[in-house]
This record gives C-alpha cells, structure tokens and sequence, in this order.
C-alpha cells in the first residue's frame, strides 16, 4: 500500500495488495532488527538511540491511524500532552516512572477520546484540519497553563528506578527501558493491524460504504483505532519526558506532528516496518548534522523532496515492492 | 570518588586549585549550542560561535600546552534535541563547558544536565532571571550578558527622560511576562503611571488593534515587551497609525535588526543594550576583526559569548584545572575587563553584574555610516539594574 491517502476513492485497489506489502518482513529481518536492537547501545550513544526508539514507537503509533486511512495533523498533542502530564507526574508529585507513563498515557487516551469523537465525523482534508485546530488548543494551553512552565519548559524531571529495582540514570537501563516499550507498542501495533479488527479497518480504508452496507458501525472502528494511536503517542510521549529528562512547547508544536508525518513518509506508509525506518533516518540526520555546520531543516527537506519524486512509498514500501515484484516475477 | 571530593573541598580551602585539579583529557573543549538555523540566528548563531573561536586564538589555541578546541551545535530551538547534544558533548566528547544557549528553554535543560554530570555552562542569550534566581547554579553556570529584571530595571531608570504616563504591550509567555514585571516593579519606584497593559501571542504580525488601544490611552511611553519580529511589527505599526508616545523597545538591540527595520521606521525608539561599543582601539580591532569574517556588527549576545569563554579560559589557565567549581571560583575572584565591560565583576550568585546602556535609535540625519544606528542616552550601573543578590532567592546560596 503505497498511501496513506485518507480520501477512500484515491486508495488503491485491494487486489493489486500482497500481505507482504503490508509489512510482513521476511523473519530474518525481525531478526536483525532485534539483534540491532540488542546491540545498539554497544556502538552509538545509547541515550540517543532511547530517544529514537520514542520517536518510533510515535511514528507507528501515527502509521496505525493510516490503516483505516485517516490522516491526523494534530499527533503532537497526545505526545506532547503525555509528556507533560508524566513529567509532572515524576517531578512534581514524585511518582516513579511506571505511573507516570501510565497517567500520561491515561491522559493521551482521553484526549484521544475526545478528538476522535469530534475529529471522525469528517474526512480527507476536514480531518486533517480539525485535528490540526485541536492540537493547537492543547499547545496553547500548554504555553499558558502554570504547571507546564510554558517555553521554559518542564525540565529537570527525575529519571527514578525502573521496577523500584534499576537506576534509570543508568543509560544501558535507560536505553532497554525505551527498547522494551517500543517493542511492547511495535507488537500491539502489529496484533491490531493483523487482526480481524485490523481487516476491518483496511475495508474501511478501502470502501467506507460497501464497509457500511456489510453493517459495520464505521465511526465506531475509526474512533477505537484513533483512541489506540492516540494512547500509544502518549505512551511515546511519556517515555521520551523520562529518557531525555523534560518536556517543552516543541512536544506540542504543529511541527511535531509534521515531523510524525514526514517520519512516516519517508519510511514507507502502510508498511509495518516504514514509520521505524523514517523516525531512525530523520533523528539521525537531525542528531548527526546539529554539530555539522549544515543547514539541517533543508537538508531534511531536500532528502523528503528527493524521496517524494524517486520513491513514493517511502524507504520500505519501495524494498517491499521490489521483492514483491521479484517473487511475482519468478512465480511468473 | 571521596578522595576526589576531600581534594575539591582542600582546594578550595587553599583558595588556590593548582596542586590538586587538572584539566581533565588534556584538552579544553568548549561546545557553542545555539540556534544556527532559526530566528536567533542573526543574534546568537555562528556570530557567536566565530566569538568563541576569537577568544580561543587570543590563546593561541592552547592553555599551558594544551589545545583549546571550540564546537558548534545547533539546538534548533528544540530543548530535547539540545539536551540530547549537551548529554553527548559531555558523554562522549568529554565537553568541559556549553557556551551561549539562546532560548531559556534550551538553557534551562543543558543547566540541568551540567549540573548532573558536574560541568560549566557559560550563559549569553538566554534572558531568564531564574538563572541567577531559584534555578541558580553557582558552582555550574555564569549568567553572562543580561536577564528579564535587568532589562525592565534599567528601562525604569529611564522614566525622568521618558515620561510618567505608561502603556504595555506584551508579548503573552514567560519571558513577555517577566519583563512586564520588571518594568512594573520599576515604573512603582520611579512613580510613574501604567495607564493600560496588553498581551499579544508570539508572532504576532497585525497590531493595529493593539496600537489603536494604546493610542486612545494616550501615554506618554509605549513600551513593547517583546522581542525580534514582533517588536519590529508593533514598532512599524506605531508608526502607520502615528502614535505620538515615545516607543520603548526590547530586543532591538541588534544592529542588523535595526538596519533592517530601517532608520525611518526606527528612528527615536528606545531601548537597552548590555553592551555598547566603546570608543578605544582594542574594542575597534576586535570589533574589526568581527566584521572582517562575519559582514556584520557583532550583537551583543555574540560579544557576550567572546567574554564569558575568554574569561573562563584564564581561570582554566590560572587554576590549570577544567573542575567547573574550581574554574568559576577564580572567575569570580578576577574583574571582568574587555571588549565587552569595562567593569564587570562576577557575584557569588552566578550573574555577572555589569554596566549597561539606555540608547536611543538616530534619525537618517544623524547617522554617519552605514552601521552608526544608535547613540547612548546613559550609562547605568550594574549595581543599579541587576536584581540584588539577596532578593534572587538562589537556593544554593541560602545555607552559605
């Protein structure tokens, strides 16, 4: 599936889709990825690659809502509204970290809830837009409301133990925390889109009314997959407060959610394994080019230009098609 | 890690760190984190970074042997990208200070992780009083150039010239919020009158119904609590609907800012300035030296960043130690003498108190070159305009 086009009637065809291009690696490459992500922490700085897996764990959080082809503008304020919920949660009432991403997430959810149920009443442009103006009430009330210390920011949050057994100053402890989240979110990410449930939300997708006509309670699946991509944002978000120690007005700001969007983009949507791919490359080039003297916001901007004219289904939708069309060809 | 502490403590005790610190992985490396691609750019950015590497090679490169080395980041005014950068300089590329940190939020995360993991911070851009007030960290940070109650402090200095009738505009955050604070608390000393207060969201681009409020209180001074952008707007707004107060601007201290605003539009504005370019050779040939790599006038942020890193360099050469407690303990002992004050002096608390200056903006007439924009009205005393020690409420102070 090459889009995440939220109007049904420029979806692709469902016939022209193989289950692979819906993000079925081949399982050596799982396997790779986890032994990547096992290693890691032993060949870059394992702070920053805790960061980048929060930053995944967003992007597929982001990529659920385009299985039922809905295109959200406004995914910062789950992120950024968890992060600072948690990290009030941590710093101020001194909770450990376990409670704290579960509040935030709670809050995430809820405001996933509420959302949605104003946001799904409309489609294609109209829900990006709504999405968009919510999200930018949830900034401004984070620029305003006292606890969140408007652009100062809430920093200095306490990392605590995880379990109440390991010190989470410990980067490598850190670093595991963050991987065992993800991987947690990745899976459920994973179960829901492979379920009948994840079917449903692909007819959908495909033909709202024929999904309609089969008796399916449509806004009732679109809100339930929103407040999903919403609480597992959240969940994001709270970890990323506990791993780099603050959460600030940029967690709310539109251009997260665009930054969400292009991560998404850049990796392939649709597939499983694509938002991954692109919130690894965007967090890299941004990580890797601070200290390079290079102008780093054009640069990303050339890369996602190149990328939109040469490969439009993004890093891994491309590789998927190829093999896809490799195998077809062999079968042939 | 105790015998370190006993070493620490006994230097300190000794008033005198030589014998007993050193500089840590035989090089001094100084981190400039700043916004290099943003709207701070002009004022801080590779200005401020071309600061630094000036102050490095008054060294020659090397303190007692050895090499001094300065980095750029660029925090792309995004706090958990810029603590992600400080957390790897200080990690990883073993960084012994960050200097500059424009945008408070920035700042106010690389602080905590400096004070985590025991290194300096040298502060220019950044404006928040909370440095040198309950987010002090004396033994980690020196507050360099100015902050939020400087600023409104040394405009109400100004209130005999000025006016006693007085209107607001704010911009609405922290930052807008301190500032109108510091000019209120002013404003009451002197007895001057705020006839109608305003607050405008950042980046805001039309305020004519803001400007037609302020004109219909009819004040005296209109002073506009904000910075960059919105300043430039509101003052050319000021001007299209012929607002007859005298105009008080913050955050126009920047000479490019002002060309680009223009003299017609910015002539008559007032505003204040940490640093004013004295009128003596060394200040010239730095000031030349400046512009012969850079195009531009340096901004104030940027010559801030030349002095605070020059300073910590001689109290690096002086202790032979990068220990940021050692370190900023000689700098306090050592007046401030440079391009950038002529009398400075750094207070326990972490500000460096230094004169600053009530400038007005000339008019096309009065101006004789291309970059002679502004002329001083005053000179105001550090003592005079800096919030005094005992009220900032730093709390690492309390138990001394």
């Amino acid at each position: 599936m090459s889009t995440t086009s939220a109007d049904p009637a420029h979806a692709q065809p469902a016939s022209t889709k193989s289950l692979a291009s819906f993000g079925l690696p081949p399982i050596v490459l799982y396997a790779v990825g986890l032994a990547l992500l096992v290693a890691g922490p032993f060949f870059v700085y394992p702070l920053f690659l805790a960061k980048i897996l929060c930053f995944c764990l967003f992007a597929c959080a982001f990529n659920l809502l385009g299985s039922v082809g809905l295109l959200s503008f406004g995914h910062a304020a789950f992120f950024g509204a968890s992060a600072y919920v948690a990290g009030h949660a941590l710093k101020v009432w001194g909770l450990p970290f376990e409670l704290g991403a579960v509040i935030g997430t709670a809050a995430a959810t809820f405001l996933g809830v509420v959302f949605g149920y104003v946001a799904i009443r409309r489609q294609g442009l109209y829900f990006a837009m709504i999405t968009l103006a919510l999200a930018q009430m949830i900034y401004f009330l984070a620029l305003q409301l006292p606890f969140t210390h408007a652009e100062d920011g809430l920093t200095g949050v306490p990392r605590g133990r995880i379990l109440g057994l390991f010190d989470l100053n410990n980067l490598y402890v850190l670093y595991y925390t963050a991987a065992v989240i993800f991987v947690a979110g990745y899976l459920l990410i994973y179960r829901i889109t492979h379920s009948t449930f994840g079917q449903i939300l692909k007819a959908i997708r495909e033909k709202e009314p024929r999904a309609i006509s089969l008796g399916y309670r449509v806004n009732d699946y679109k809100l339930l997959v929103f407040v999903l991509s919403a609480a597992l944002a959240g969940l994001a978000g709270a970890t990323k407060t506990m791993v780099v120690q603050l959460a600030s007005l940029t967690d709310v700001h539109w251009s997260t959610s665009g930054d969400v969007i292009l991560m998404t983009l850049l990796g392939g949507s649709g597939t499983m394994f694509g938002p991954v791919v692109g919130a690894v490359v965007v967090e890299m080039l941004e990580f890797y080019l601070a200290d390079s003297g290079l102008p780093i916001q054009a640069v990303i901007g050339a890369i996602f230009v190149v990328c939109i004219l040469l490969f439009r289904r993004g890093i891994v939708g491309e590789l998927s098609h190829l093999l896809d069309s490799k195998s077809r060809g062999k079968a042939g | 890690m105790r015998a370190y502490g006993i070493a620490i403590i006994a230097a300190v005790v000794l008033g005198c760190g030589t014998a007993y610190a050193e500089i840590a992985n035989d090089k001094v490396k100084i981190g400039v984190l700043t916004d290099l691609s943003g709207m701070y750019e002009a004022g801080a950015g590779n200005g401020s970074v071309e600061a630094a590497k000036m102050a490095a090679e008054e060294f020659g490169g090397k303190i007692n042997g050895k090499p001094i080395e300065i980095l750029a980041g660029d925090h792309q005014n995004k706090p958990d990208l810029g603590a992600a950068v400080a957390n790897r300089w200080f990690d990883v590329d073993k960084v012994d200070a960050i200097a500059e940190l424009v945008n408070s939020a920035v700042a106010f995360a690389v602080l905590d992780i400096a004070k985590q993991k025991n290194k300096a911070v040298l502060l220019a851009g950044a404006g928040s009083a909370d440095f040198t007030g309950k987010a002090c960290a004396p033994d980690n940070s020196v507050h360099w150039v100015y902050d939020s109650y400087e600023l409104g402090a040394a405009i109400g200095a100004a209130v005999p010239q000025l006016g006693k009738k007085w209107f607001l505009l704010n911009a609405d955050y922290a930052f807008g919020a301190a500032m109108e604070a510091g000019v209120r608390r002013a404003l009451e000393a002197q007895g001057a009158t705020v006839v109608g207060s305003l607050k405008h969201p950042l980046g805001t681009t039309d305020f004519s119904s803001y400007i037609l409020q302020a004109k219909a209180a009819n004040p005296d001074v209109l002073a506009l609590n904000s910075g960059g952008p919105d300043t430039d707007n509101a003052i050319k707004a000021a001007r299209e609907f012929g607002v007859n107060a005298k105009l008080v601007g913050f955050g126009v201290d920047l000479p490019s800012g002002i060309k680009g605003m223009g003299l017609d539009t910015a002539q008559g504005v007032w505003y204040v300035t940490p640093w004013v370019q004295r009128d003596d050779a060394e200040t010239k040939a730095w000031v030349d030296k400046f512009m012969a790599a850079r195009k531009v006038p340096p901004g104030s942020f940027q010559v801030g960043v030349y002095s605070a890193v020059k300073n910590y360099l001689k109290a690096v050469q002086a202790t032979n130690s990068t220990d940021p407690k050692v370190v900023i303990a000689k700098m306090r002992e050592t007046p401030v003498r440079d391009v950038f004050t002529d009398d400075g002096y750094l207070r326990p608390d972490g500000r460096m108190v230094h004169s600053v200056a009530l400038m007005q903006i000339k008019t096309p007439a009065e101006s004789k070159g291309e970059w002679d924009l502004s002329k001083v009205i005053a000179k105001l005393p550090g003592d005079k305009v800096f919030r005094p020690l005992a009220d900032g409420g730093c709390p690492a102070l309390a138990g001394k």
